[in-house]
């Protein structure tokens, strides 16, 4: 297993872009240490850019030629000098192939080995991997299904419904669910197929599918000696079509007793893997009294932050430290939950179309400020939201003593963000937070789904009072009529951004 | 000047209001609302719309976001606003469209004979998949196109049934928010 150098930092390049580059930045600054970032041609007007300290222009626009470009980031290393790399989350933040062309360029990868993120990489080693260290994982297969005929012996000890998944599968894509004998044959022949044609092995499991889960994932922490502590769990059960929405933590679905079992098993299922840094543990629950081992993020996570609210740990700080060589600085003991705190994902998407994504100018932007509000961002008025990434654009986290009082923190924090110009999920949050199951902690991973018509109808024209909403219609229609600048309207942003365009030629 | 606003999904269909032709920031004016008169400014710094009372108590309407979409040959502007009233302050969204008002004229004309509906594209992006052909009937709520934006496929509906009279991009072809991507004729 290749080791980090032991050695402090002095220049950290950030191989991504957006709100987490400037996440990371921030606490590289808190540390006394410089910043590189690296931005694509779509970004070139991105604040990450101008926060850092020094930038490399990574030509091109789509994530291939730029942020997923390997040979293009080591350059970057290279030429600006930096002597460690935060990958942030997504674009190659579980590539081993690019944390061993860091090591190999002459500096630190913070992250996991590539030794530790491939065990974690393939779900069927991970799986029994978890087993052979005393992990709850759901009922299933040991091994890869090699003869169709094994199919009804296993549905009859596994029990239905029952899930096929390709072993080196991910994102949701190579998983068959089947209820039923009949359904068996066609099912695993497909989830088969799929296996070969996107993750190249046609390597398929099976285990019991559970229906209604949580989403409850354990936040772990470990050095290069082999230490680690977990920060307690999130839950992230509101989801859409597999991608996050809100997330919170702690989750009201644990007690205190369960947490700690599950928190156990965590910390167990990272040692396992010989793992070293920041990484997250995915566990789905049938009940608080069975959580079943899901698989392992070897990054940080957007989420983090709910964490750190919680905890007071600044994790992007603490994931700099063990890869510079540093120790663990508390242990399980040291680290309590204090109050709530939840966060709201703020997409340029419009719910009330399907959550169809809105890239453009953003014209204004008010941030929520105030007690106890934290928001992540890279948003400015008069910035162009590229369409060529990801549609996050900010989050909001809200802190309070109880989980009632985070929530009712983030109704008012929604309600004070502004932002002209592109959709937002914000609407989304504001009817999730009213929801009386919701408000009862009472939801699974498939809450929006069954409680469609009631977004529908929060996401439809809900004016309730016509006069105002007739009489601020109009005032808009006449304000953007009346384009002729006054003598003391500031220069408009769009010929800014011109004027900016030109002088780029 | 007079203006008609129309919210599918509200309450008073079809308000008039009468508004002066330019409004200057601050200063307040005193549009005809249906039959309330109410003397109002906007900020527009601040995005509020601040309300004034005969008793002199100022209310303050913030606006959280909004959207108007406008087309050349169009007289009818699509509007998305989302804005903070009320106590407990909570945000209400609210969208339709606003027109010119015309004597006699009691909506968006939908659908009149030989009139064409034009099908934008609501999101800039690149045209993956074109679904229909010219000549085709669909009916409402029929995909028509998908455009892939943001790493999604983005699906465009039919909003309406008709008669698909032109097509006007292909695939692969990259569209900004706004072109026009499907003329829709009566079926």
């Amino acid at each position: 297993m290749s080791k980090n150098p032991y050695r402090p930092f002095k220049r950290v390049l950030i191989a991504n872009r957006g709100e987490i580059a400037l996440r990371v930045i921030r606490t590289l600054r808190d540390l006394g240490l410089e910043s590189v970032a690296v931005y694509s041609d779509a970004d070139q007007h991105s604040r990450h850019r101008y926060e850092a300290d020094f930038a490399v222009r990574l030509p091109g626009v789509a994530s291939v030629d730029t942020y997923l470009k390997i040979p293009a980031l080591v350059d970057a290393v290279k030429r600006s000098g930096a002597d460690a790399v935060h990958p942030g989350y997504g674009f190659l933040s579980e590539n081993g192939g690019f944390a061993d062309a860091v090591l190999a360029a002459g500096a630190v990868f913070i992250g996991p080995s590539s030794k530790a993120m491939d065990v974690m990489g393939n779900k069927l080693h991970a799986r029994n991997l978890m087993m052979q260290h005393g992990v709850p994982v759901v009922p299933g297969a040991k091994e890869p299904i090699k003869d169709p005929a094994d199919l009804k012996r296993l549905a009859a000890e596994i029990g239905y419904p029952m899930i096929f998944k390709a072993a080196n599968g991910g994102g949701g894509r190579g998983m068959r669910v089947v209820r039923k004998d009949e359904e068996l044959d066609d099912s695993f022949a497909a989830c088969t197929r799929e296996a070969v044609a996107y993750f190249g092995s046609r390597d398929v499991f099976c285990e019991r599918y559970v229906e209604t889960p949580r989403h409850i994932e354990f936040q772990v922490l470990f050095d290069s000696f082999g230490d680690g502590v977990h920060l307690f769990e999130r839950d992230c059960s509101v989801q859409r079509r597999h991608q996050k929405l809100f997330e919170e933590a702690p989750s009201p679905f644990l007690s205190d007793a369960q947490r700690m079992k599950i928190g156990a098993a965590a910390v167990a299922a990272a040692r396992a893997s010989g793992y070293c840094g920041v990484g997250t543990i995915e566990f789905i629950c049938e009940s608080p009294e069975k959580a079943y081992f899901m698989e392992m993020n070897t990054r940080i996570q957007v989420e983090h932050p709910v964490t750190e609210m919680i905890t007071g740990v600044d994790l992007i700080a603490e994931q700099i430290r063990v890869a510079s060589g540093e120790r663990l600085r508390f242990k399980q003991e040291d680290l309590k939950i204090r109050g709530w705190a939840c966060e709201a994902r703020i997409n340029a998407e419009d719910p009330a179309r399907d959550f169809a994504p809105g890239p453009g100018l953003v014209s204004s932007v008010t941030l929520p400020q105030g007690p106890f509000v934290r928001v992540d961002t890279h948003l400015y008025a008069g910035y162009t939201i590229p369409s060529a990434y990801d549609s996050m654009v900010a989050k909001v986290i809200t802190w309070g003593g109880d989980r009632g009082e985070a929530c009712r923190r983030m109704r008012r924090a929604l309600a004070e963000l502004r932002l002209d110009g592109v959709p937002t999920t914000a609407r989304f949050h504001e009817a999730l937070l009213a929801h009386p199951a919701f408000q009862k902690g009472d939801f699974s991973t498939r809450f929006i789904e069954q409680n469609a018509t009631y977004f529908k109808e929060a996401f439809a024209g809900t004016a309730d009072d016509e006069a105002v909403a007739t009489l601020l219609a109009a005032t808009l229609k006449v304000e953007a009529l009346s384009q002729a600048p006054v003598a003391v309207e500031p220069r408009s942003l769009w010929q800014d951004r011109a004027r900016l365009d030109a002088l780029e030629g | 000047m007079q203006w008609l606003v129309k919210n599918p999904a509200g309450k008073g269909d079809g308000q008039q209001v009468q508004m002066p032709d330019a409004v200057v920031p601050g200063e307040a004016f005193a549009p005809k609302l249906a039959h309330v008169d109410a003397q109002v400014a906007w900020n527009r710094t601040l995005a509020t719309l601040t309300l004034t009372g005969p008793d002199g108590v100022e209310a303050n309407v913030r606006v959280r976001s909004r959207t108007l979409a406008a087309f050349e040959g169009e007289a009818a502007t699509t509007f998305h606003c989302e804005y903070v009233a009320g106590s407990p302050r909570g945000v209400v969204s609210f969208t339709g469209t606003i027109e010119p008002w015309v004597p006699g004229q009691v909506g968006r004309g939908r659908a009149e004979a030989g009139k064409a509906l034009h099908v934008r594209s609501q999101i800039t992006g690149k045209v993956l998949k074109v679904l229909v052909s010219v000549g085709q009937a669909v009916q409402a709520g029929d995909t028509l196109l998908v455009v892939e934006a943001m790493k999604m496929e983005n699906r465009i509906f039919a909003p309406q049934a008709g008669q698909i009279a032109a097509v006007l991009v292909k695939e692969g072809d990259s569209v900004a928010t706004g072109k026009e991507l499907v003329r829709l004729g009566n079926a």
